[in-house]
This record gives structure tokens, C-alpha cells and sequence, in this order.
């Protein structure tokens, strides 16, 4: 269940997107769950919130698709983590989505027009 | 998802997690929160743990498939908890499901199954056909000339069924058996189980081969490999066996089993070469890409240019030789098909009535459990549970109750099949059913049990959708509760009394179709005839003087026996299923047709009619001095008179049979029924087995006795096999076992109609009974109230009975109608009654209702002895 709190305006992310977000993630090397959620609120500037209990529902939905693989490792801290890594499948399904995205926020963004300047 | 991939444990999901929230504990910590702060942190920020390991559980496991396994856990328990309730519904299932799937059985063995053989929706009879009839093939050369010219066809064979006469090692046993051309079994694509089977080359009989069926192999020899290479002699031939057929053929003519098959060859060159003799069955496969119309085009003018070689009368060719056609042989010969088609969609019309009165009655049932657990479903919609999965539950209860059904059906099936087919199977020409449970049979029941359970099943299911937890959760809810729930019930039972009125009518028209039959062959001394079918064999009995002479000894010794009222011998006794008919002249008649020119023949020994019971009406019988050398004499059936002398006295008349015999009548007869007791008697002449065109080596000897003819059987057929050497005696029963087997199908559909009848009305006694309970439980209180207030006890069972007969009447007026416009279609298995018979509508509602007043008698009385104040003090 989503926890953000009515007043929070960070935004919550739909399902497809958290997908690409994780691949997007894994391309720089492997990580594990908390590592990707920690990463993809960096590089968004804060402006998602990361729901963590569906992130790990999404990384077992990817692993069972084929497109992650995981296993045990030990992380920087000496921790024993889940580490996930890109197969060549995930890889290609990175390309396909990414463009896929790009082309339907310029068509939403050729729809909305111009950004408005506020002030 | 991959399904050979072995899942991921929840407690390794659980691990990732906890390692999650210490990896972010750190971070917090390493941001500067305390331990304890980080914890809670790392905790707010996951969010709800538990949830999150319970949508990994759900994702994990397929949802539906638990909760279906929740549902048939609880509906096992549920049909444990009431196993009166569920022992009702599944043997109400089992008798209406067993019941369809047995007569669907026996429509798939006898109307639907192909025959085992390659190709089946290829091959197609060849058949000369007129206004009359589709009948036989062609004559032989005319079949050669089909074989030679026609092109449509990738090959044409011959086959005919008869009956023979083999001999092991002397021994000689009757078995029913074929010819056919040496192409039949390459053409119907047969495979040998042993040895091989008849090719082209056996057609010259040098030497003579011959094959055995299966089933015979295994009766005779036991299935021994050692079969292949045994010899059997026929008359001056000794046959060889080279091979078995497959186990799943038994012959192209369905219910009869080829047991040994020989070349057509057999039949001798007269036949072959004869441009006359219709004898024989031709099934030809088309070649690919031919169609049947295009095929017959070519074949027909073949046809028509033989039969302008070979003439026969006019009224011949316009009845019977007219053209040529195509009938599918997918199904083999359609004798068997066309006697029971229509008997066996009647049946199954009656099975199906008798489910659908069964169902009513579990819907009734159901409701009344639906009713009682109302409670139970407000609790359990109250706390939560969501409506779509208690239905989701009450369709598994459901769907288990009737599949619980359906098993105990199939299981009752497979025994009223077994049954069924010994009934076939039981007389002295059996009929033969392969009943095997094909998918077909299967995907029936199924469906069948699929149906039942979505249209019996549906008004409780809309019920525990309805369910309102506020109503159902206060006490005084029964009230309005029950008004459509009775409303539903007493339309189900009308419509159970509409349903039972059908059968009842039916079963009656059947009764009484029966019983009129029965009635039309009262002529006969029935009960008292023993009949024996006796084969006097070459070479032994080869002279005609040596066969005279030993029925002539036959008939003396039988006569002398003590308990032997009168015996005589005939070609023919009544209803044996033979006919024969010859050419019949009469000076200063005048024919007008086919008909006029011919008589039906029965040649017979002294005493045949007061052996079988029929008046001599004028002149003399026959008498044992009517030998060769004795001038030629007859008599005639009172048919022929009228038909032939209308008038005159045909005593002392001489006239011409089959072309050029003279006989002289001596006398006539009363008129019987010989080959179908539904046909009115046919005018028929009788000649004596002594003299010259009726000296054959088969002859039934008939004999009428003082006591039960069964208990001389065995006596009789000692003495008769002592009476020489090699006398062979074919089969042995009574006049009155003939007589049941030539009315196996009304006997048949009278019996179950009959059956079905009294279930049907059993079962809308309970529907009643029940419906009639529950109301006078529901309205226990108001009929309290009612009899505080003053109602007197009779008033209240009047209510109820009143209420009853209004059932019935509105079932009944239904009922009758449907059963007037269906009887229609079941008019051509009715004799002497028309399905406006009153009797058998009177009698139907007359029965119905009685049943019903009794049926309502104990709720009617319960209720007029409630005691008030206990009425109203359980309330």
C-alpha cells in the first residue's frame, strides 16, 4: 500500500515507470533493492517517492520476466544484500521502453504546449 | 511467468527485506540519527512491512487456484455436515444423469459411431433404388461393370451377410458369417489382428480361405495364435482360416457380428452370372476429389443400360430398379438405425424430461439450504466477505454436488448400459451393441452436468447474492423472507407436474401400443409352442427322399411323445422375421399391379394351423398323403380369397405359383399375422412340404404341448437328435419368446417409458411433499396465530391441499398440451392408440393427482395440529 501522506508532493510512481526507472538504474553496475530505491529518489531530484514495498514487487516481477537476475552478495558496509544485475534481455527491453517513454512525453508535451513560466 | 523454474521462497523475500531495512538503518545512521531513530526511519520509510510480504505471498501462489481449493474444502465439509441432504441430490443425479448418459450410450453406438475403418466419410453404398425402397446392389455382372467402367471410385466391393452351417471336425455349429470380394478388407483398410486377411487371389477358392472375427477367436479358441491354419468344412469345402480381423470390427452390418468371413466366390457361378438375383451389397470408396452426385451420374447410366438388357415389370422398375443411388456407408448398413432411431431419440426425450424433474427438485432442496444458511451468509457478508466470492463459493458447492453426481451417474450408466445391451443381446437373433464410452460419451455428461449446475444452480446463487444481513440477521426475517422463495418452489413444482404429465401420458400410449400388439398376435397358441429350427445337412440329407423321409419319421416321433398336443413342420412360423413371396395366378382374375401378380408362400406339414391356433375356415388341411406323385393342393389365407376370388368359392381352383406350378386349393384359413404384427394379415398360400417347390433342408418344427414348453426343450431336442445321424438343430425357443423379440423396441420403450413414468412421479411426489413441508415450517407462527384466532384445523388443511390441487391443475393443463403436441412426433411407434387417446390422458391425471393429494396429506395434516402457544413461544 502507498504511504505517502495527502500534503506530500512528490510523486508517486505508475507501474511501467518504476520498471524502466529500475533498469535504468542497473545499467551503471549491480545494486541491490535498497540501493535502487536510494538511487532513483537521488536522480530525480527527490521529486518520486520510491514506495519500497512496491519496488521489491516490481524487482521479483522483472526476475521472474527474465529481464534482472539476482543473487546474494556483501555490500560496501559489510552487509549481506540482494544483488540485482541487467541481463541482455532486460537490456533490450531498456532500449525499447526508453524510447517508448520519450516518444509518448514529447507527444504529451507537443499536447500540453509550451512551458508556462510562473512569476 | 516459468513454471519449471523453481519459485522463490517467501522467507528469502523476507530476508531481502530485513537486509533492506538495516541498509537503511545505516544510511540514517550515517546521516547522524541514533540507532533507534534510524530503525523507525528505515521502518516509516518501507512502509507496511507485512503487506508488502503479503503481495509477494499472492503473487507467488495463484490466488484463485487457493481460494478454489477454500471452496472445495468447504463444500466437502458442507455435503459431510448434511448427508441426507447430499445423499438425496447425488442419487437423484445419479439415476437422472446415469439414466441420459445410458441412453446416450446406446444413440452413440447404434445413430452416431463411424465404423473403425480408413476413411469413413468416403465410402458409400451403391444402391438400386425406386419409389419403395433404397434397396441392395445391382446384380452381379452389373456390379462388374460398375467395377470395370467407373472411375469415381478408387474401388468397389461386395459383401453379404448369411448365415452358415460349418463343420469342426465334424462337429457342425451355425455361425453367423459373410461373403465378400476379395478387395473388401484392403478397401475398408482393416488390419489383421492375427494372420492375414482375404485377398483377390482367394476368390478362386483354390484352396478355400477363409477369416475369423475377433470376438470368435476368442470364444472358439481362445484367442491361441494356433487358430491361423485350423480348417472348417462347409458343405463339399474344406475353408481354411488365415487370419483374425481387428478386435473393434465386427462386420459392416451394426448389432450383428461377422464371425467367419469367405469369399464371395462362394455364392457359385450361377448366382454370379444370374442377371436377376439381387443378393448382395456393393460399398465403393470415392476417389479423392470425387463427390457422391458426381459419382452416381456415372455409375447410373451403367445401370440403366443393364436393366434395358435385363428387363423386369414396370412396377418393378418404378418401385424398386428406378435409378441408382449413393448412401453414406460411413455408419455401415442402416437396418439397425433406421428400426431404432426413432425409439431411442423418444427415450432419450424421456431420460431428459426425467433429469429435469430430478433438478427441480434439487433446486428445491438447494433453496431450502440456502434459506437455512441465510444466517450464515449475512454473518459472513458483515464481517467483510465479498459477495462475488460467496457466490464464487455456492457455484463450487454447487458444481461439487453435481459433479458428485455425475460420477454416481456414470457409474449407474455403465450398469443400465450393460443391462440395455444384454436385453439386445438376450434373444435367439441377438443384436449385438458395442456400447464403448467414447469422449463423445463423456464430453455428454459433462456438458450435461455443466448445464445442470448453471440452470438448477442459479436461483440459490442469485439467493446468497441477494443476501441482505440485516434482514436475514433478525429473527422475525423468515416472514417476508419466504414469499419468493415459495413462489419459486411452487413454480417448480407445477412445472414437475407439466413434465411427469408428459411422461405419464407417454408411458401410457406406449403401455397400451404394447398391449394392442400383444393382442393382434392372441391368435396364436403363443404360450404353448416350442419352436426348433432344424438343418438337415448335405452331404447326409442331399436326396430330397432321405429329407422327406426323416421329417416324416421327425413328425411321428414327436407326436407320440406324452405332453405333445400336435407338432408339424414349416418353412416359416409366425413373426420369425421371415418373407417370402412368389408369383401367384389365378384364372379369371384380373391383376393391376405387381401386387396382384404374387402371394406371400409358407410351405408347411399337416397340423401347422392347429399347431399355431389358426381356424381352418373351409375345406381341408393339408395332409401327409400330399406327397410327389399326389396331385399338387393348397390352401389359402382368408386374405387371399377376398383379394383374389372376391366372391366366389376358390375351393377346387387351380392355380399357377411361381410361373408354372398348378396346385389345386383345398381349403382356406383364418388370416394371421406372419412378419410384422403391426401390418394386417397379407393374402398368403400354404403348400406341403412334400411336393415339388418347397423340399428345403431348414425346417421349424413346432410343437405344441400340455405344460410349459420350456421344461420339454431339452427332452425334445435329445429325441429329435437321436432320430438319425448329423441332424443339426439351429436354435431352439417359443412361440411367445418370437413374439417378444420381434416387439424388442416396443418392449423396450414401453418398459423404460413405463420406468421412467413412476420415477418421474416418485420424484414430483418429493418435489411436493418437500415444497408443501417447508411452507407449513415457515408459517408455523401465522398458522399459530391463525388457529388462536379461530380457524378451524380442517380450514388449514384445506388451505394446503387446496393449494396442492391448484398446483396439479396448472401442471397438468401444461402437461397435456405438451404432451399433445410431442406425441406427434412419437405417433409412428403408437399403434391402434392416437396420442389423443383419453384413457391415456384421463388415467395420467387421475394418477398424478392422487399422488399428489397423498404427498400433501402429511404437511396438511402437520399443519392442522400445530399447537399454538408451542408455535408461538418457539418464535
Amino acid at each position: 500500500m502507498p504511504t505517502q501522506k495527502p500534503d506530500d508532493d512528490r510523486i508517486a510512481l505508475m507501474q511501467g515507470t518504476l520498471d524502466l526507472l529500475i533498469l535504468r538504474t542497473l545499467i551503471s553496475g549491480n545494486c541491490h533493492g535498497q540501493g535502487i530505491a536510494r538511487a532513483i529518489q537521488r536522480q530525480s531530484e527527490e521529486v518520486f517517492l520510491v514506495d519500497h514495498g512496491s519496488l521489491y514487487l516490481a524487482l521479483q516481477r522483472l526476475e521472474e520476466k527474465g529481464w534482472i537476475s539476482a543473487r546474494w552478495g556483501v555490500s560496501e558496509n559489510n552487509r549481506r544484500a540482494r544483488f540485482y544485475s541487467l541481463t541482455a534481455k532486460g537490456r533490450a527491453q531498456l532500449v525499447e521502453k526508453t524510447s517508448q517513454w520519450r516518444r509518448l512525453a514529447r507527444a504529451i508535451g507537443m499536447i500540453l504546449g509550451p512551458e508556462e513560466q510562473e512569476g | 511467468m516459468r513454471f519449471w523454474k523453481r519459485k522463490r521462497p517467501a522467507s528469502d523475500f523476507q530476508d531481502e527485506i530485513r537486509s533492506h531495512l538495516e541498509l537503511e538503518a545505516d544510511e540514517w545512521k550515517s546521516d547522524g540519527l541514533p540507532a533507534g531513530d534510524a530503525q523507525s526511519a528505515a521502518h516509516k520509510a518501507f512502509g507496511n512491512v507485512t503487506a508488502a510480504q503479503e503481495r509477494f505471498y499472492e503473487r507467488r501462489r495463484v490466488t484463485w487456484l487457493d481460494h478454489l481449493a477454500q471452496d472445495v474444502r468447504y463444500g466437502f465439509r458442507g455435503m459431510r455436515q448434511a448427508p441426507g441432504f447430499t445423499l438425496t441430490v447425488v442419487l437423484t443425479l445419479a439415476l437422472g444423469m446415469g439414466a441420459n448418459t445410458a441412453i446416450f450410450s446406446l444413440i452413440d453406438a447404434v445413430l452416431l459411431r463411424s465404423l473403425p475403418v480408413r476413411e469413413p466419410a468416403s465410402l458409400y453404398f451403391l444402391a438400386n433404388a425406386g419409389a419403395r425402397q433404397v434397396g441392395g446392389a445391382p446384380p452381379y455382372p452389373c456390379f462388374e461393370l460398375f467395377r470395370a467402367q467407373a472411375k469415381s471410385f478408387t474401388g468397389i466391393a461386395a459383401y453379404a451377410p448369411n448365415d452358415f452351417g460349418i463343420r469342426f471336425n465334424g462337429v457342425m455349429e451355425q455361425v453367423d458369417g459373410a461373403v465378400v470380394s476379395g478387395n473388401y478388407y484392403s478397401l475398408l483398410g482393416i488390419a489383421p489382428a492375427a494372420g492375414r486377411l482375404l485377398v483377390e487371389d482367394d476368390e478362386r477358392l483354390t484352396p478355400p480361405s477363409a477369416v475369423i472375427s475377433y470376438g470368435y477367436w476368442q470364444r472358439h479358441f481362445g484367442g491361441s495364435p494356433d487358430a491361423v491354419g485350423k480348417t472348417f468344412a462347409l458343405d463339399d469345402k474344406q475353408f481354411t482360416i488365415v487370419g483374425v480381423t481387428a478386435k473393434n470390427f465386427p462386420g459392416l452390418t451394426p448389432g450383428r457380428h461377422d464371425d467367419v468371413t469367405m469369399p464371395i466366390t462362394l455364392a457359385g457361378d450361377r448366382v454370379l452370372r444370374s442377371p436377376n438375383s439381387w443378393w448382395f451389397r456393393a460399398v465403393g470408396r470415392l476417389a479423392p476429389g470425387v463427390g457422391p452426385q458426381q459419382a452416381r451420374a456415372e455409375i447410373d447410366p451403367i445401370f440403366q443400360s443393364f436393366i434395358n438388357d435385363h428387363p423386369v415389370s414396370a412396377d418393378a422398375r418404378r418401385d424398386y430398379f428406378h435409378h441408382m443411388e449413393l448412401t453414406p456407408a460411413s455408419r455401415g448398413l442402416d437396418d439397425l438405425r433406421r428400426r431404432f432411431s426413432r425409439p431411442l431419440w423418444a427415450l432419450m426425450a424421456v431420460v431428459g424430461l426425467v433429469l429435469l424433474i430430478g433438478c427441480a427438485n434439487i433446486t428445491n432442496l438447494l433453496l431450502a439450504r440456502s434459506a437455512k444458511r441465510a444466517k450464515e451468509f449475512a454473518v459472513r457478508v458483515a464481517m467483510g466477505a465479498g459477495r462475488s466470492r460467496l457466490f464464487r463459493q455456492v457455484l463450487v458447492e454447487t458444481g461439487l454436488l453435481f459433479a458428485a453426481g455425475a460420477a454416481a451417474g456414470l457409474t449407474f450408466a455403465w450398469w443400465a448400459a450393460r443391462a440395455v445391451v444384454a436385453f439386445f443381446a438376450g434373444g435367439q437373433q441377438p443384436i449385438r451393441l458395442e456400447v464403448d464410452w467414447d469422449w463423445r460419451v463423456i464430453g455428454f455428461t459433462a456438458a450435461l452436468c455443466l448445464l445442470a449446475t448453471i440452470v438448477f444452480g442459479a436461483a440459490p446463487l442469485l439467493r446468497a447474492l441477494r443476501t441482505d444481513p440485516h434482514a436475514a440477521m433478525k429473527d422475525g426475517g423468515r416472514l417476508t423472507a419466504s414469499r419468493s422463495r415459495a413462489d419459486l418452489g411452487q413454480l417448480l413444482v407445477a412445472f414437475q407436474v407439466a413434465l411427469s404429465t408428459i411422461l405419464l401420458v407417454g408411458a401410457a400410449l406406449f403401455l397400451r401400443t404394447l398391449g394392442n400388439l400383444y393382442s393382434a398376435g392372441a391368435a396364436f397358441h403363443a404360450d404353448q409352442v416350442a419352436l426348433m429350427l432344424i438343418h438337415l445337412p448335405d452331404p447326409t440329407y442331399h436326396e430330397q427322399a432321405t429329407r422327406i423321409a426323416m421329417w416324416d419319421r421327425m413328425l411321428a416321433d414327436v407326436r407320440s411323445l406324452p405332453g405333445v398336443r400336435s407338432a408339424s413342420l414349416s418353412r416359416m412360423t409366425p413373426l420369425d422375421g421371415s418373407n417370402r413371396g412368389v408369383g401367384f395366378a389365378v384364372p379369371g382374375y384380373q391383376p393391376h399391379s405387381d401386387d396382384d401378380r404374387g402371394i406371400a408362400l409358407n410351405a408347411v406339414s399337416d397340423g401347422y394351423f392347429n399347431t399355431m391356433g389358426s381356424a381352418l375356415l373351409r375345406g381341408r388341411d393339408l395332409a401327409p398323403t400330399d406327397r410327389s406323385g399326389a396331385p399338387n393342393v393348397a390352401l389359402i389365407n382368408q386374405s387371399a380369397a377376398s383379394h383374389f376370388f372376391a366372391g366366389r368359392d376358390p375351393i377346387g381352383t387351380i392355380v399357377t405359383l411361381r410361373g408354372d406350378q398348378q396346385y389345386q386349393i383345398v381349403g382356406v384359413v383364418q388370416d394371421a399375422r406372419q412378419a410384422d404384427l403391426r401390418k394386417q394379415a397379407v393374402p398368403f398360400a400354404f403348400i406341403p412340404i412334400r411336393q415339388p417347390i418347397d423340399q428345403g433342408a431348414f425346417m421349424t418344427l413346432s410343437i405344441r404341448t400340455s405344460t410349459d414348453p420350456q421344461q420339454m426343450t431339452a427332452t425334445l431336442q435329445r429325441r429329435i437328435g437321436g432320430l438319425g445321424p448329423d441332424i443339426q438343430i439351429v436354435r431352439a425357443g417359443t412361440l411367445a419368446r418370437q413374439i417378444d423379440e420381434s416387439l424388442l423396441q416396443e418392449r423396450l420403450i414401453s418398459t423404460l417409458a413405463a420406468a421412467f413414468g413412476v420415477l418421474a412421479l416418485l420424484l414430483s411426489a418429493v418435489g411436493l411433499y418437500g415444497v408443501l413441508s417447508f411452507w407449513v415450517g415457515r408459517r408455523t407462527a401465522e398458522i399459530g396465530i391463525r388457529i388462536t384466532l379461530g380457524a378451524i384445523p380442517g380450514q388449514v388443511a384445506w388451505r394446503i391441499v387446496r393449494q396442492t390441487l391448484v398446483l396439479v391443475a396448472v401442471g397438468l393443463a401444461a402437461g397435456i398440451s405438451a404432451a399433445l403436441a410431442l406425441a406427434q412426433f412419437a405417433e409412428k411407434l403408437l399403434y391402434g392408440v392416437t396420442p389423443t387417446d383419453t384413457l391415456s390422458l384421463l388415467g395420467s391425471a387421475a394418477l398424478l393427482t392422487a399422488v399428489a393429494c397423498v404427498a400433501s396429506f402429511v404437511p396438511a395434516r402437520r399443519a392442522s395440529r400445530i399447537d399454538p402457544v408451542a408455535a408461538l413461544r418457539s418464535e
